[in-house]
């Protein structure tokens, strides 16, 4: 499940056309803890759901299903295992120290991350399922800078990610409801080196600024779907608010060997993110044979994050956002009558608004997708591109995402 | 603390015994507790000199001294130790700023809290006001000490400021505990005492509180404040952006947004420098003495930081400068280089000390802290020396307010912000090497 950040992301360079955009400027989006791309981050959706305007409340495909509605485990085959893996890039303004003042670019930095997304199991037998799922929702990665300018220089790192290990479990009730429950244990980790270096004959001064923090967190999510009729499916999710808590150590170094000078500065802490309560509600609609539809809404309490660091409260002005999402199906058929392969064509598009209260920023995502089903095997293979208003950066988010899914029962 | 017999120190004392008496009683030299062992304490025949002994312990006789006393010891050969932070109480029990990620630096939480909490331990002599709001709405505060804090008494007041420069961490310090250590020893020192009694000692330990917090959770170099300037840069250099001389010129300042030095779009563009001009231009308070503290580089500085041509009372700042780097040395022995700001460091224009002497004609200076250079730390000062670096700058800091006291200023404010005016129209931009500078 492990992570790699990319310096520049090779992806960014053929998703997004960049000009001499003028600096990042807008304060409040970047922040360290920030995930890459997105404050809303909901479950891990593979593929499909990516391809399908990033919608997984009232369909499903695969086990990431249970990450964000624990209900659908139900309408999954008997027994399937699946992987996901993506790529995501992102441009960024105001992180760290791009843009803020000691670092100037004249365009936009992006960072690509490429990892798992989740690999898990479902099981279904009578009236139950359940789900056992490692995901791997969020990464903190920043662009690396490396600056030198004669005897001076700057070089900058932060990497990070967040897991989530989910257990799910669904029952199915009278009158075509399903409820399901999940537990998600969350671990991750948020690393942050600066050193500054200025070199000449007679000495070599190092600042060096080291932040280490691992977190962790536990949290519940549920939802419940409603069979309305054989092609309408309609689903409530939620998830609970909780705390990201964790050991944070720092040391602040200044060391002019050649003086003996080295004062350090060392601390430890707990550093803690409160993060907000998640409400949402979906559709999926079969229109025929070979269409269907998918919709939905989440609500994000962000005005109730609070973030503090080495006990202090981080000022977070955030407000709650609806981020909404839709996409459309068609599942073409190929192959022999006695084995046909099945062809799903998807399109979407996703709004999701960032919770800094003085910008109004939002993300604008078209999603496209396409995936091939075998017998027991499916391949799915999506892509989003999103583009920023609000802040007038002309910032870009795109992501495509890699999915398999192996059915050992129907 | 070790006994320091530098020529430096010699001269700095026989300067002061020459200087002091027409710039300042003795009232404004502060008593230092210095120890000398027994031994020496014998031979040089101390116990006839009329000393004032404090007690005996450890094979060492603690005495209080005069500057006068201590410069006699020092040409006597008499080696001592100071011991006067060892009984201060200045300790840092209860202080909100142990620990952190700054260490034992404040940051703007931890200071608003010790500053409440010494409003709240000394009722009367201590109020804290709001002089000011940042960019990202922190507060700007400032604590008023004096008899009855509360009340507008029209006192002769002096203004002692810190971190206009975020990454000065130790300037927010020495502010700070000077203003804890009056209220701490009001009861116990009667020199203290006199003073609260009978002046206004107005303290902003941080004019730059988004500055600092930019510089203690993101990078710790940062240096201005955190305007998000229209090119995209943000910061603007709050100590160039008063409206004395502002714009002057692209030597002391930088019309480039991106510079360390750049002066903002006007004079008092920011809400920083608003705040301190809406308190010490207040009419109702009759500020008489102006320090910005600052680091790093061991100066004393006086205007006109944006001229060479020296200040109407030139020969006055210059005394009064002197007379606080003698008592800084006696202290410990660390040198402060004094003199006109543009002739013993660089030319600046915008600064705090040209626009507070323009004003009221009121001696201001800044005060460049430890360390003295970048191979002893920069910007850096070691935890476990705040309270050295304090206690060497607080027998200057006792004096000037002193000074105040005693001296009333001439009516004659300066008016040179419309000279200056056609003079920075002319101004070319430049942009400035970005490299880390004494503040």
């Amino acid at each position: 499940m492990k992570r790699k950040l990319f310096p520049i992301a090779l992806l960014a360079g053929v998703l997004f056309a960049r000009g001499a955009a003028s600096a990042q400027l807008v304060v409040g989006q970047y922040e360290d803890e920030a995930p890459l791309g997105t404050w809303n981050t909901f479950g891990a959706p593979s593929a499909p759901s990516v391809g399908l305007g990033g919608t997984q409340f009232a369909w499903a495909w695969d086990v990431s299903a249970s990450l964000a509605n624990p209900a659908l485990l139900l309408s999954l085959p008997r027994l399937s295992a699946s992987l996901s893996a993506s790529y995501g890039a992102a441009s960024m303004f105001r992180y760290a120290l791009v843009n803020t003042g000691p670092v100037e670019s004249i365009s936009n930095l992006s960072a690509g991350v490429f990892g798992i997304d989740h690999g898990g199991l479902a099981y279904r037998r009578g009236a139950w399922a359940f789900a056992l799922a490692l995901a791997a929702p969020e990464s903190y990665g920043r662009p690396g800078i490396v600056i030198a300018d004669g005897g001076y220089q700057l070089t900058f790192e932060q990497t990070g990610y967040l897991r989530v290990l989910h257990a799910g479990v669904a029952r199915r009730l009278p009158w075509g409801l399903s409820l399901g429950i999940g537990l998600n244990y969350a671990t991750g980790k948020l690393d942050r080196t600066t050193v500054e270096q200025t070199a000449d004959i007679l000495r070599v001064v190092t600042i060096t600024d080291d932040k280490h923090e691992t977190f962790q967190g536990l949290y519940a999510n549920a939802g419940l779907t409603w069979a309305a009729t054989a092609g309408l499916t309609a689903a409530l999710v939620v998830r609970s608010p909780y705390v990201k808590e964790g050991a944070a150590e720092s040391l602040l170094r200044y060391e002019v060997p050649v003086e003996g000078t080295d004062i350090r500065i060392d601390a430890a802490a707990t550093n803690t993110y409160r993060q907000p309560w998640v409400v949402g509600t979906g559709l999926s609609y079969r229109l025929a044979q070979a269409w269907s539809l998918a919709a939905e809404a989440a609500w994000f309490g962000w005005s109730r994050y609070e973030a503090t660091s080495f006990d202090e409260p981080l000022v977070r002005t955030f407000r709650d956002i609806v981020k909404a999402g839709a996409g459309i199906q068609y599942l073409a058929r190929a192959g022999s009558s006695g084995q046909p392969s099945r062809i799903p064509l998807r399109v979407g598009f996703s709004i999701d608004p960032q919770p800094m209260a003085a910008v109004h920023s939002t993300y604008l995502r078209l999603t496209f997708g396409a995936g091939l089903e075998f017998r027991k095997i499916a391949i799915d293979l999506s892509g989003a591109v999103g583009r920023e208003s609000g802040s007038g950066r002309d910032l870009r988010a795109g992501r495509i995402a890699l999915s398999c899914r192996y059915i050992f029962r129907e | 603390m070790r006994l320091m017999k530098t020529t430096a120190i010699v001269l700095g004392l026989a300067a002061l015994a020459v200087l002091a008496p027409p710039v300042a009683p003795a009232a404004g030299q502060a008593d230092q507790i210095i120890s000398v062992a027994e031994r020496d304490f014998a031979a040089a025949g101390l116990g006839r000199k009329g000393l004032d002994l404090l007690m005996r312990k450890d094979g060492r006789v603690y005495i209080v001294a005069s500057p006068g006393e201590i410069a006699a010891l020092a040409a006597l050969g008499v080696g001592y130790d100071f011991e006067t932070g060892r009984f201060l109480r200045t300790s840092s029990e209860g202080l909100s700023a142990a620990g952190g990620i700054n260490g034992a630096y404040h940051s703007t939480m931890e200071l608003e809290t010790d500053l409440r909490i010494l409003e709240r331990d000394h009722p009367g002599l201590a109020s804290v006001l709001e002089i000011g709001e940042t960019l990202e709405k922190r507060k700007i505060l400032a604590l008023k000490i004096s008899d009855n804090a509360a009340a507008n008494e029209n006192e002769p007041a002096v203004l002692l400021t810190g971190c206009h420069h975020a990454r000065e961490w130790i300037s927010v310090e020495v502010p700070y505990l000077f203003g804890k250590y009056l209220l701490d020893n009001y009861d116990l020192d009667p020199q203290v005492r006199a003073l609260v009694d009978a002046s206004e000692i107005w303290i902003v330990p941080i004019v730059n509180p988004d500055g600092l917090e930019y510089s203690i959770h993101v990078y710790r170099y940062w240096r201005k404040n955190r305007r998000a300037n229209a090119d995209g840069t943000f910061g603007v250099d709050i100590n160039r952006n008063y409206g004395c001389a502002w714009g002057i010129d692209n030597e002391g300042s930088s019309g480039y947004p991106g510079s360390d030095v750049y002066r903002g779009t006007g004079p008092f563009s920011e809400p920083e420098t608003a705040a301190v001009r809406t308190l010490f231009a207040s009419v109702g308070i009759d500020f008489r003495a102006l320090i910005s503290f600052h680091s790093y580089g061991q100066y004393i500085l006086y205007p006109w930081g944006y001229t060479a041509a020296p200040a109407p009372e030139d020969a006055e700042l210059g005394t009064i400068a002197a007379a606080m780097a003698g008592l800084m040395a006696a202290v410990q022995g660390t040198v402060y280089t004094h003199g006109q700001a543009s002739r013993t460091l660089y030319v600046t224009n915008g600064d705090t000390a040209d626009w507070a002497y323009s004003l009221r004609g009121a001696p201001a200076f800044t005060v460049e802290l430890q360390p003295v250079d970048i191979d002893h730390g920069g910007f850096f000062n070691d935890e476990a020396a705040i309270g050295a670096v304090f206690q060497e700058n607080l027998p200057a800091m006792l004096y000037l307010a002193r000074y105040a006291l005693d001296h009333p200023l001439p009516v004659r404010p300066r008016i040179v912000e419309r000279r200056d005016r056609a003079r920075r129209a002319t101004a070319a931009k430049t942009k400035p090497s970005v490299r880390p500078a004494p503040g």
